[in-house]
């Protein structure tokens, strides 16, 4: 494999590598910040909004992004470092020897990320849901909040928003037949009826939280690396700032001054 | 005070800082960490007009925080809610000695809340009583993120934690303000899972708990746990300043804060220094939901902002609030 391919083959698998918490791919985020193949030597830079990043999510994506690379046919030595983090240099060690979670944290890891794998995979079905059900509330005005308990995934309309339902449904191992309820728990159960408005309300509060902090993520990261503004895919939103007609690509506002990294 | 349109707005900021994060006080590269991103908070989300030098954001004394809260910025009343950060810092972050000698020096303007860390034990307890006594504490600041020896973070449901509540119920100190920074240990878990506060909330009804930044990057799990507990409040440093840049991600925030917890559990603060006071009140008084989005969320009102920019803190704080500038109904707490 060239290394021209290989780089290709690389930044593809860097986009299958998601920040769990705001449920995007890491490239879309801006955080992969250099990206060299050479020889079959594949050496990335990652970096994050703050020095302050929880430091288990920038394990993770560290981690997943290394395990992604080492699996390229072309790839035999893979490096990932994470910049300018106040754990970099524990991570660092730690991907450098293959060390894995607990082998990197010491006291700090218990068993192993997993269940917090789960919760952030439960919280972006919860928004993907209510992505898709308020589209649908929109489009169809004549139907009642309480009446979504009797819509199945086959009654929603082929959009991104439904895609994104149904893949993050597989991600959780619920249901995706056309016959299967759309507005279920984390473990695919329907709503008694009573509950569906407080339970749809919630969903949107998920939703709320997860696209403000992706959007703050991305202004931090800006802010902080001036140049990852063009690295960085625009997030579609529910209400995106400046009116619902905003094209995607306009959704970026540089508010910091364009100066790099303070130091 | 603050004027708009024949009304007037008593203003308490409940959430400021004298601090000092210069070359000299910072312990180690942490310091530097720290400081640097509240600067790129500072800088991500101020109006062009109101973007300081960073040497400016470094300390900023007790002269220019007067005049940037109480001359410039309408506030009547501050509140300080001191982060220690022994680790990064050496002589501190929150400058406890220099901020308390300003309340004193202003008396009726300024309440001094302190800090204490679970993890100091029994010394920890002792000294929180002395400071209980010194500085007339009502309430004290919390940040759950402090790192520690080898731990790098507590929980409010620790045993230890527990035991300091029980002695602030005893010393009359009733509000605890709480900061979710990134809890990190065990980090097998959410760093800033919110549920201790809910476990210490339920155990601890007569305190009240007021969570910083609106449990912000979780605020739909603070949502969950303040609609369930009464005495969970919503402080608004850092989410209020989205106002500027993003007003639509604001109005949800807002919008959903109103219908999870009520007008009566929501408190302004610009987080002096990270922002100033002075443009947030102007901004927050003329805030309006954008005419799209009403059907999500309702029209905020005069009285709602009255409260939460003044009235709600100062029912916490038993705050006088002069003649006219209350409510026909008043605030409770």
């Amino acid at each position: 494999m060239g290394a021209a391919q290989l780089e290709a083959a690389a930044r593809a698998a860097l986009g299958t590598v998601y920040d769990p918490e705001l449920d995007e791919p890491i490239t879309d985020l801006g955080f992969v910040r250099s990206l060299t193949a050479e020889d079959g030597r594949v050496t990335v830079h990652l970096r994050l909004p703050t020095s302050f990043c929880s430091p288990n999510f920038a394990y993770l994506m560290a981690s997943d992004s290394k395990d992604a690379l080492g699996a390229l046919p072309g790839a035999r030595e893979v490096t990932v470092l994470l910049d300018d983090h106040h754990d970099s240099d524990l991570i660092n060690r730690g991907l450098a020897a293959d060390a894995g979670y607990r082998g990197t944290f010491g006291h700090e890891a218990e068993q192993d990320l997993e269940e917090l794998r789960g919760i952030f995979r439960r919280k972006a079905h919860t928004a993907a849901m209510e992505r898709a059900l308020t589209a649908l509330l929109r489009a169809r005005p004549e139907l009642a909040e309480e009446q979504l308990g009797d819509v199945v995934l086959g009654d929603l309309p082929d959009t991104d928003a439904t895609r994104a339902l149904l893949r993050r449904r597989a991600a959780l191992g619920l249901g995706t037949d056309p016959a299967d309820p759309a507005l279920v728990d984390d473990d695919g159960r329907p709503y008694p009826p009573g509950e569906i408005p407080l339970r749809l309300r919630f969903a949107r509060s998920v939703r709320i939280s997860i696209d403000g902090n992706a959007h703050f993520c991305r202004g931090l990261l800006r802010t902080r690396y001036p140049r990852s503004a063009a690295d960085q895919s625009a997030r579609p939103e529910e209400f995106p700032e400046g009116g619902e007609s905003v094209q995607a690509g306009d959704l970026f506002q540089l508010t910091a001054p364009p100066k790099e990294n303070v130091s | 005070m603050y004027s708009k349109d024949g009304e007037n707005y008593f203003i308490v900021d409940a959430h400021v800082a004298l601090w000092d994060a210069r070359p000299e006080n910072q312990r180690n590269i942490h310091g530097k960490q720290f400081i640097d991103c509240f600067y790129d908070y500072h800088r991500n989300l101020s109006p062009a007009s109101e973007l300081w030098p960073y040497e400016d954001f470094l300390y900023q004394g007790g002269e220019r925080l007067m005049k940037d809260l109480f001359t410039d910025g309408y506030v009547d009343h501050a509140i300080f809610q001191p982060a220690a950060l022994p680790a990064f810092y050496n002589n501190w972050f929150g400058q406890t000695e220099e901020a308390f000698a300003l309340t004193r020096e202003h008396p009726g303007k300024l309440t001094y809340n302190h800090c204490f860390d679970p993890r100091f034990e029994e010394a920890g307890l002792r000294q929180l009583r002395e400071d209980a006594a010194r500085f007339g504490l009502k309430g004290v600041k919390l940040y759950t993120a402090e790192w520690k020896g080898d731990s790098r973070g507590y929980k409010l449901s620790d045993k230890w934690t527990y035991r300091y509540l029980e002695a602030c119920q005893e010393l009359g100190i009733k509000n605890i303000h709480v900061h979710k920074g990134p809890t990190i240990r065990p980090l097998d878990r959410d760093a800033f899972d919110v549920a201790d506060v809910d476990a210490a909330a339920t155990d601890f009804t007569d305190l009240n708990f007021v969570v910083e930044h609106c449990g912000l990057p979780r605020l739909e799990d603070f949502c969950w746990i303040a609609t369930q507990e009464p005495n969970v409040h919503a402080g608004l440093a850092v989410a209020i300043p989205f106002m500027h840049t993003r007003p639509r991600y604001f109005a949800q925030i807002i919008g959903e804060l109103l219908y999870w917890l009520d007008e009566d559990r929501i408190q302004f603060s610009s987080d002096y220094a990270l922002w100033t006071p002075k443009w947030i009140v102007e901004q927050f008084v003329d805030f309006r939901i954008p005419e799209d989005m009403t059907g999500e969320y309702p029209q905020l009102t005069v009285a709602q902002k009255k409260k939460i920019l003044g009235l709600n803190a100062a029912a916490m704080y038993d705050i006088e609030v002069p003649a006219g500038l209350g409510l026909a109904e008043p605030a409770v707490v």
